[in-house]
């Protein structure tokens, strides 16, 4: 009798480690079947364009002429949009949560930038759309016309839709998500390093500066690649306000699309099947390039596991 | 066990017992602690601590852990104004002037250079952690720069070792080299008094004696303060002695007399290993 | 050789302070900023057929978004079905057994999943769904859902139960305890407030989510009785109606947006009391 209730025992932890193995596999499973779906369905226009898709600006169902540059162009100016705003704002903010706020502000502080990444993509899209839009279009960029208009960056008709418009919505959303991550990396270093700095006569800024940056310069540049990867693949907020114009302008005041918005907007109206093939080769492409962000981040944040500096 | 105590303090010339107390008791006082109170989150740590240190002389802090002994020193550079729930009270005087209350902060930890407990080398070459003090402080030439850094290494007695590796990060170092680093960090500003937290409790015993042969020879030109567990060692290298327990400071005085004989009951429970 | 100027340092760190001080304050500006537009303007549209109503043509301030909350909740719900036992023992599995090289690859493909833009799994659910079947339908919605839970809860319970101690699991394997009666009865449960965080998190993280339900569940205008076609759901009613030009549709796309919004936000608080009362 004991012999058999053990052989029962043992059958059902075999299934138990065979299931969870199977949940575990899903993972995989899903990841490469998403590499694979996109890149089967994209290759009536992958035959049709082949490489020249990427470098083409034509996009015009009515001819059947389809190219992604002008949405990856979207993609990156917006994206580098976000970034210049987003990564030093980030970084004095969480220099702002662990070196300077008291214990009693960094916490509610670090708390509301938390919520701020939970707000979904969509209610920044309505906000971006409805409050930013306006605000852009009559107070910022017809300052920024005024100051810098002699740049091409700055010129055309200040409708509030756009690429700046865009980019800025992007940095506040890719914000929460670098502060964090910085915020951990300054945390990481620790505490008699800095008061070895501090013990030498240096300043706050310069012990940042000099030392904790030096530290965590890995991790923080991990935390921008983080950032990156989320702001590349950003599609709601961007759609809202990006202006949906198959254009490359060198005004960021003008309408753009990004891959993102491109899929949001015309993915409903693609009735043939080139133009069906067309998006989601353009969705293959977006795919593959969070691919190589995500990956090189990785890598990038295992290296500084294996960190430097007092153990 | 009461360690043994060489019967006149190293380095120094044949001279009677009285006249080495006698110079001891005269000197200078660089570092004058009057009724300091010390408060980690409104829980006190330190209660009406007296102490003077004396310059150009090493006072040894002792005391089982948690006493209170490294609290003490952090007070003198005031480095515990990075924590906000840390806060002291009391008298605390460097060359005469007041240090709590509106201070150079700059300044004053230029004077007083740290050592910790493990060494704290800058993620850059041994070059640049010397140089980081320097550059902080002044506008100089390369050239300038460059004879600094080698007078602040044959300061801490590790020029021959690192000459060849100036530009390897620091952290390649061994345990003791770079411990020995975080001094001639220190040393490259020119202080005054010297803080060294446990300096040698991470390091190797054949480490642990190249570092206090080098304080010997640093006590000629800077005043030292040295926390340390290590009875044997505060017998072996300071002129004098606090012993604290509980954050008090229970008995201070000339090294030799702490550890022959101690007139407090708690210093002699200490000292002869009843507890701690 | 000359002294550098202590006022200058000190000049320039108070400037970065300050400045540090500005920065986390515009992060605070912006979240209540935006909190309260959604607030104000998606109040306005709070009424009785708001909430009772399917949606009618713009202009005769009768629709509403009754289908759609429905809808919205019934894709969600058949999503959590999907992703949230998945999740919960791929996790368990990576956590229990998976030191090896298979765990490896796992958490890097969780990892890099979880960086997928949801748009991309959006298309994939189309792919393999509705391509497949014919049609668009809120089962494929749930699919995608599920899709984007996964890794994430798959990595919160794998977080979660490596931080119970290994004593407790040795304890209840030495009693005799077979491995899953140990795992299901002991490790989830001194765990429990972990795992429900995970979940909770992963459910409001899809709530928002738009781009997934593009290409799949669609929207519609009539009760969602069958998940098998075209599901009326909250967030893509606020993409259709925020694009159009009517000012009612405008109206309602913003009241969705407070539904949504508050749900989220919610949860995230809700999530972030129950840890914290765990915690002491």
């Amino acid at each position: 009798m004991k012999i058999r209730r053990k052989k029962r025992y043992r059958s059902t932890d075999v299934l138990f480690q065979y299931w969870s193995a199977f949940c575990a596999l899903v993972i995989i499973l899903v990841m490469a079947g998403i590499l694979a779906e996109l890149a089967v369905n994209s290759r009536l226009s992958l035959r049709e364009f082949g490489f020249g898709f990427l470098v083409s600006r034509d996009w015009n169902p009515v001819t059947r002429q389809f190219g992604a540059l002008s949405s990856i162009y979207g993609t990156l100016v917006s994206t580098a949009i976000a970034m210049l705003i987003a990564v030093p704002l980030s970084l004095v903010i969480a220099l702002f949560l662990v070196e300077l706020a008291p214990p009693a502000l960094s916490k509610p502080v670090g708390f509301a930038i938390e919520l701020l990444a939970a707000i979904p993509s969509i209610i920044f899209g309505m906000w971006g759309l409805f409050v930013l839009a306006p605000v852009m279009a009559e107070h910022v960029q017809p300052a920024l016309k005024t100051a810098f208009g002699f740049l091409p960056l700055f010129q055309g008709p200040p409708t509030g839709i756009g690429m700046l418009t865009a980019g800025v919505i992007l940095s506040l959303m890719i914000l929460p998500f670098i502060s964090a991550v910085m915020r951990d990396v300054f945390a990481m270093v620790p505490p008699v390093v800095k008061e070895s700095a501090h013990g030498l006569g240096a300043t706050t800024w310069e012990v940042t500066r000099k030392v904790t940056i030096r530290y965590g310069a890995q991790g923080l540049l991990g935390a921008s690649f983080l950032g990156l990867g989320r702001a590349i693949g950003e599609t709601m907020a961007v759609t809202f306000v990006i202006g949906n114009d198959h254009r490359i302008s060198a005004s960021l005041f003008a309408p753009a699309n990004s891959i993102a918005s491109t899929l949001a907007n015309e993915f409903s109206e693609a009735s043939e099947p080139l133009y069906l093939s067309a998006l989601i080769e353009l969705g293959l492409v977006l795919f593959i390039i969070t691919l190589l962000i995500q990956a090189a981040a990785r890598l990038w944040l295992r290296r500084l596991e294996k960190g430097a500096g007092v153990k | 066990m009461i360690p043994e105590v060489k019967s006149h303090p190293p380095g120094a010339p044949e001279e009677t017992r009285s006249e080495v107390v006698s110079s001891y008791l005269s000197a200078e006082v660089r570092i004058s602690v009057r009724g300091l109170n010390f408060w980690y989150a409104g829980k006190q740590a330190l209660f009406d601590n007296n102490l003077e240190v004396k310059t150009n002389k090493v006072t040894a802090i002792i005391g089982p852990s948690g006493c209170g002994k490294s609290t003490h020193i952090r007070v003198y550079n005031r480095i515990y104004k990075l924590y906000r729930e840390q806060h002291a009270e009391g008298e605390v005087l460097l060359d005469g002037r007041s240090i709590m209350g509106e201070v150079d902060f700059i300044e004053l930890r230029r004077k007083i250079g740290m050592i910790f407990q493990q060494p704290t080398p800058f993620p850059m070459s041994a070059f640049e952690n010397v140089a980081y003090g320097l550059k902080l402080h002044y506008r100089m030439s390369k050239g300038e720069l460059a004879d600094r850094v080698e007078k602040a290494f044959r300061d801490a007695a590790l020029w021959d070792e690192v000459k060849d590796k100036l530009d390897a990060p620091a952290t390649a170092l061994s345990g003791g080299q770079q411990q020995r680093l975080c001094i001639a960090r220190a040393l490259a500003v020119e202080p005054e008094v010297l803080l060294m937290d446990e300096p040698t409790s991470a390091i190797d015993p054949l480490a642990t004696a190249k570092i206090e042969e080098l304080i010997e020879s640093l006590k000629r030109t800077y005043t030292l303060v040295i926390v340390t567990h290590n009875m044997q060692q505060a017998a072996r290298i300071s002129d004098f002695t606090a012993f604290f327990l509980e954050g008090r400071v229970i008995e201070y005085g000339i090294t030799r007399q702490i550890f022959t004989n101690p007139s407090r009951k708690e210093t002699e429970n200490y000292i002869t290993g009843r507890f701690g | 050789m000359r002294r550098k100027s202590r006022n200058a340092r000190k000049g320039l760190d108070g400037l970065v302070k300050a400045l540090s001080s500005l920065a986390a304050l515009t992060g605070i500006v912006f979240l209540v900023w935006i909190i309260c537009e959604v607030l104000i303007r998606g109040a306005q549209a709070f009424n009785w057929s708001f909430f009772t109503a399917l949606p009618a043509p713009p202009g005769t301030e009768r629709g509403g978004v009754a289908g759609a909350i429905l809808g919205t909740v019934g894709i969600i719900a058949l999503a959590s079905v999907i992703g949230i036992p998945v999740g919960i023992f791929g996790g368990t599995y990576l956590s229990e057994f998976g030191g090896n090289r298979f765990g490896g690859v796992v958490r890097f493909a969780g990892n890099v999943m979880m960086g997928v833009p949801s748009i991309v799994i959006g298309l994939f659910a189309y792919g393999v769904i509705v391509l497949t079947l014919g049609h668009f339908s809120g089962y494929a919605g749930a699919v995608a859902l599920a899709i984007i839970m996964l890794p994430v809860i798959a990595r919160t319970t794998e977080d979660m139960l490596a931080l119970v101690p290994n004593a407790l699991r040795e304890s209840a394997l030495a009693l005799g305890s077979p491995r899953w009666k140990a795992t299901a009865a002991i490790l989830f449960r001194a765990a429990k407030s972990g795992l429900i965080t995970g979940v909770l998190l992963a459910v409001a993280r899809v709530s928002g989510e738009t781009a997934p339900l593009l290409f799949t569940a669609l929207n519609s205008s009539f009760w969602p009785r069958d998940l098998n076609q075209p599901t009326a759901n909250l967030t893509v009613t606020i993409f259709n109606y925020a694009m159009s030009p009517y000012q009612d549709w405008q109206r309602i796309a913003w009241g969705a947006s407070l539904l949504i919004m508050a749900a989220v936000l919610a949860l995230n608080v809700f999530t972030r009391v129950v840890l914290r009362e765990r915690k002491r």
